[in-house]
């Protein structure tokens, strides 16, 4: 690979959601949620061919909203979730939702005409994650080892658990908690961590991050002033349980271990910018 | 003719004259020894035959061949007056030889009455000679009868004398067990030992006689009496050392075993000194209790003059008794070996217990005490080692001192981190007080002067003190621990680098661990520790280590810490604790920037009419960080500008910039690959470090603080979607913050164009991106 050129991507529109389909387990495929206020969004679906070092891209049409978020489920991968932005006259409201991809792009096998947007296929919607009473969703998550029927989404302070019913058809809000305190809290970024049987996720908001138990939904360690400034995403170790890295507006990458939560592990710092 | 007849008539006779003439003239000439110089002076003529016979001079003249030759060979006239010549020659000498006869005459007989005289004397001397031999004879035979006499007597007087001296003997004998009884009752022991010793042998000597062994019995009762007594004295401790030395000498001359003297003296020794240790014990208190009564220079001058100047006096006594008596190299090497052993013991504990009164010894203030204490301490160890060479005690107490020196620095290590410490809280309260009164806070200037000077200050005291280790009147400065390693890894490096690595070490806790905890430190005080260690680097650390050095002056070259390590670690604790000031005052503005836009609802957001309150606020916090920074930083180099910036760059701003951001937007029909390659481009080009070091001056520290908060303002727009007059919003306020940041830092453009990057991200993020008038925005920003 490292004698190989760079492979580049180009997007038409700003994009700022990415997630790989853990459930292809032949072909390294990549989903790109697109960021457009005016014109209709798009999923890319990315096929890396590492042999030939080429990329083979089919392009979804995502008509409700720019993508804040995306994840694909585990199990099905025909099945992926968003968070979109819908935009009326007066406001933003940024919902999550459940899709299918058509069947003949699962495989991603073919690769679609040149013309892409002539031909751009629609995302079928399966459910809704109802969020009326929560507030903004910020980020979805599926359980990482699960059939495909459980996930986590975080909506301003509360995180909610859903079950999904009827294939998918139907979300079922299983399990809330919401996070206490002074001030407009908010969830920025949330991962389920694949070890304890998936009984663990952890969030961030602003400059802390936090464990939860999913059985009892209660939040189990805490790491205040995780980063100096904002913490703008995290994720576990897939090989070890205890480990989880997180990074932040303050240009650094922190590695903790969750069993000791007072110090990090490591700090890095050779970033001076985000 | 007469003359001539008779002449050969005498002639014949002549010849036996002068024959009879000649031999006692030879005689004569053989007594003088002279030669014959007569026939050389007449010669005449018979000079042709000189020494021969017919030479009338000569030795061997023969007057027969002599007058032949005449009558042969000379005519008669001539013979004629060869007889007149000898005619004359023999009345001449006839009449000297009369001459010399009278003389000698007159001589001889004066000599023979002389010898006549002699005679006469040498007669009357025999006389009197004779006189006196007889004297003699008469005075030895009176001798002889005399001593013969005397002979009886004599020998009487000696055996009386003989007899006498014994009966004196048997009478000391006979009277030795009253005399020592009395000597025992008073008290006069040395005496007793003396006549016991006089006598002993001779006991020993005739105990077979059954009167001898009674005194014996008696006497050896009376000293086992004696001994028992001395012993009890010296069980009983109530005498001093003198005393118990005699004792012991008294002792080991009525023969008791030495070996066990030794223990008992020893042991009677120890319960006495012991019970100084435990005076001095009492003294220390329990551990843990109140401090001790007295201070500590008492204490050992009191350990010194009880404990260590007693057991000198054991040891000198001990050895004049044990070892270096006469008659005791049998026992030297034990003894010695068992006062050693003694002696460390008790060392032993007295060490001890000195040292656990040095650890209660923590008082940070004056050191000389200590020193004293420890000088008098050495001092006297030192004597004792004189004393003892074969003792550890002196290798231990300078060992004791080492350590206490080396705790001693320690302690002074710690108190002066402490010190640190507290000024350090000292300034934190000084910068949280005047909020609270409401009067003029000191600068921070005068803060951070004040703070250098009293730890300048206690720094120099702490090295005045820890000094008088070294003072050339203290006895172990003289050491090789005290002249070296004190110096070098003691007071360099343990005190002195020390203090100033914790110096540093404390300044980078503030940013390692209580960074991220939140603002628990106060940024003034961050500033001031940045700018402390800077002062450290640039000259604090050298002045520091060269005094240092100047004060302990160093012999040996082990290896030391180097001026220039400490100051790169000053210098990266003072360049990390900048950083930190710039980060978190970066966060604090980025904060309320950050609740500025998420708070906000933009998209029905109404027309904007004014600046945003927290807009102002970012400036005028920008403002007070600028004045708090100038205090402590210069100024820093700026690129060039003109005075009328701010409006020079708007119209670049407004136009030419801002068109060309915008249009992507505008015309999303635009080829896709120029924008992103612009993008790429962009990326790189114009790359902004956002949390880079900070050099040290005021610009670059407001730069940084500046480009943190824009960052986030604009990362904060990015995630939100904005209504018409949303944009509009953005675009007042940055022209608002454009109009008044850029004179804090180093370079405008970069406010430029982070606040273009702020209104070009809103106007992508615009659901209805209409731009307001730039005639209208400075109206509205002139305006307040």
């Amino acid at each position: 690979m490292e004698d190989d050129a760079p492979v580049i991507y180009g997007l038409e529109f700003q994009a700022r959601a990415l997630t790989p389909q853990t459930a292809e387990t032949d072909a390294i495929r990549f989903l790109v949620g697109t960021q457009s206020l005016k014109y209709d969004n798009q999923i890319h679906i990315i096929d890396f061919d590492d042999e030939n070092n080429i990329i083979n891209k089919n392009v979804l049409l995502h008509q409700v909203g720019e993508i804040w978020h995306i994840s694909a489920s585990p199990a099905d991968k025909g099945v992926l979730a968003t968070c979109y932005n819908k935009t009326s006259d007066s406001k933003v409201m940024t919902c999550a939702a459940v899709w299918r991809m058509p069947k003949e792009l699962e495989s991603g096998s073919h690769e679609s005409p040149d013309d892409s947007s002539s031909n751009a296929q629609t995302l079928e919607l399966l459910c809704h994650l109802d969020n009326t009473a929560y507030g903004n969703m910020a980020c979805v998550a599926w359980e990482p080892m699960g059939d495909g029927k459980k996930l986590i989404s975080l909506a301003d302070n509360h995180l909610l658990l859903w079950d999904l019913q009827e294939s998918s058809t139907k979300a079922v809000l299983s399990g809330s908690v919401a996070l206490e305190g002074k001030g407009q809290l908010k969830f920025t970024s949330g991962q389920w961590s694949p070890h304890h049987n998936c009984t663990q996720v952890a969030t961030a908001n602003d400059t802390a991050i936090r464990g939860w138990d999913t059985r009892s939904m209660s939040q189990i360690y805490c790491m205040e002033n995780a980063h100096g400034q904002l913490v703008r995403d995290l994720d576990f170790n897939p090989n070890k349980q205890y480990y989880l890295a997180s990074c932040g507006d303050d240009c650094k990458v922190k590695f903790w271990d969750t069993r000791n939560v007072g110090e990090p592990v490591k700090t890095l710092e050779e970033h001076s910018h985000w | 003719m007469s003359a001539s007849a008779g002449g050969p008539v005498a002639a014949p006779a002549e010849p036996s004259a002068e024959a009879g003439k000649r031999r006692p003239h030879g005689m004569l000439k053989l007594y003088y020894g002279l030669p014959d110089a007569a026939g050389e002076a007449r010669g005449g003529p018979a000079r042709g035959d000189l020494g021969g016979p017919t030479d009338i001079n000569g030795p061997h003249f023969d007057p027969e061949v002599f007058l032949t030759k005449l009558r042969k060979e000379c005519p008669l006239a001539q013979l004629m007056d060869c007889e007149t010549d000898t005619v004359k020659q023999i009345r001449a000498l006839d009449s000297d030889m009369q001459t010399l006869v009278y003389e000698n005459y007159n001589k001889f007989i004066s000599a023979t009455d002389t010898i006549r005289k002699m005679k006469n004397d040498f007669k009357k001397m025999e006389d009197e000679m004779d006189c006196l031999a007889t004297n003699m004879a008469v005075i030895t035979e009176f001798s002889a009868r005399i001593s013969s006499t005397l002979q009886d007597q004599h020998v009487q007087i000696t055996k009386l004398s003989g007899v006498h001296s014994l009966l004196r003997k048997l009478q000391f004998l006979f009277e030795l067990p009253a005399r020592l009884t009395k000597c025992v009752e008073l008290a006069a022991y040395g005496q007793a030992v003396r006549y016991y010793g006089k006598a002993r042998s001779i006991l020993h000597q005739y105990q077979h006689m059954p009167s001898f062994q009674g005194i014996q019995d008696d006497c050896q009762k009376i000293m086992a009496d004696l001994a028992r007594r001395l012993r009890e004295k010296f069980r009983d401790g109530g005498s001093g050392a003198k005393d118990l030395a005699e004792c012991v000498g008294l002792l080991l001359q009525l023969g008791e075993p030495a070996e066990e003297l030794c223990d008992e003296f020893l042991a009677h020794a120890r319960s006495r000194l012991e019970a100084e240790l435990e005076a001095m014990e009492a003294e220390l208190g329990q551990p843990g209790a109140a401090g001790p009564s007295t201070d500590i220079l008492e204490f050992t001058d009191r350990g010194c003059n009880s404990f260590v100047g007693n057991l000198c006096l054991v040891i000198a006594s001990y050895q004049e008794l044990f070892v270096s008596r006469e008659g005791a190299r049998a026992i030297a090497r034990m003894a010695h070996d068992k006062l050693v052993a003694f002696v460390d013991r008790l060392i032993a504990h007295y060490f001890a217990l000195v040292e656990r009164r040095i650890q209660l010894e923590r008082g940070l203030g004056d050191n000389s005490l200590l020193v004293r204490a420890l000088d008098r301490f050495h001092r006297r160890l030192q004597a004792l080692a004189r004393l003892l060479p074969a003792s550890q005690a002196a290798a231990a107490g300078t060992e004791i001192v080492v350590r206490a020196a080396k705790e001693r620095i320690r302690q002074y290590l710690q108190a002066l981190q402490s010190f640190f410490l507290d000024c350090l809280t000292d300034v934190r309260q000084s910068l949280a007080a005047p909020r609270l009164v409401g009067k003029e806070s000191p600068s921070l200037a005068e803060l951070l002067g004040t703070l250098s000077a009293s730890i300048l200050n206690q720094i120099k005291s702490v090295l005045a003190y820890v000094h008088l280790f070294t003072a050339k009147d203290i006895t172990f400065s003289n050491k090789p621990y005290f002249k070296g390693e004190f110096c070098i890894q003691g007071v360099r490096e343990g005190l002195i680098v020390s203090f100033i690595k914790s110096i540093c070490q404390t300044a980078r806790q503030f940013f390692e661990t209580v960074s991220d905890k939140g603002g628990a430190t106060p940024p003034a005080l961050l500033l001031l520790l940045s700018r402390f260690c800077l002062d450290y680097e640039t000259s604090t650390i050298s002045y520091i280590l060269t005094l240092t050095d100047e004060q302990f002056l160093v012999q040996d070259h082990s290896p030391v810490t180097l001026v220039t390590v400490l100051c790169a670690e000053a210098r990266e604790a003072a360049q990390k604790l900048l950083n930190h000031y710039v980060k978190v005052q970066g966060l604090i503005i980025s904060q309320m920037l950050r609740k500025s836009v998420e708070t906000r609802d933009w998209i029905s957001t109404i027309e904007p009419r004014n600046v945003r309150a927290v807009m102002k606020r970012v400036v005028e916090d920008a403002t007070s960080i600028d004045v708090q920074v100038g205090l402590l930083y210069e100024e820093g180099v700026r690129k060039a500008q003109s005075s009328d910036s701010s409006k020079r760059t708007f119209s670049v701003y407004s136009s030419s910039r801002q068109q060309s951001r915008y249009a992507p937007s505008y015309t999303p029909s635009a080829p896709m690959d120029t924008n992103l390659l612009s993008n790429i481009q962009k990326l790189f080009s114009e790359r902004i470090d956002i949390f880079s070091p900070v050099e040290f001056n005021k610009v670059s520290v407001l730069t940084g603080i500046i480009k943190i908060s824009l960052k986030t303002f604009l990362e904060c727009v990015r995630l939100r979607a904005f209504g018409r007059y949303g944009l509009q919003q953005i675009q007042v306020d940055c022209y608002y913050l454009q109009l008044y940041l850029w004179r804090f830092v180093s370079d405008e453009n970069l406010v430029h164009f982070l606040l273009d990057e702020i209104v070009g991200s809103t106007a992508h993020r615009c659901l209805d991106p209409v731009p307001m008038e730039q005639s209208v925005i400075e109206v509205i920003c002139e305006r307040g």
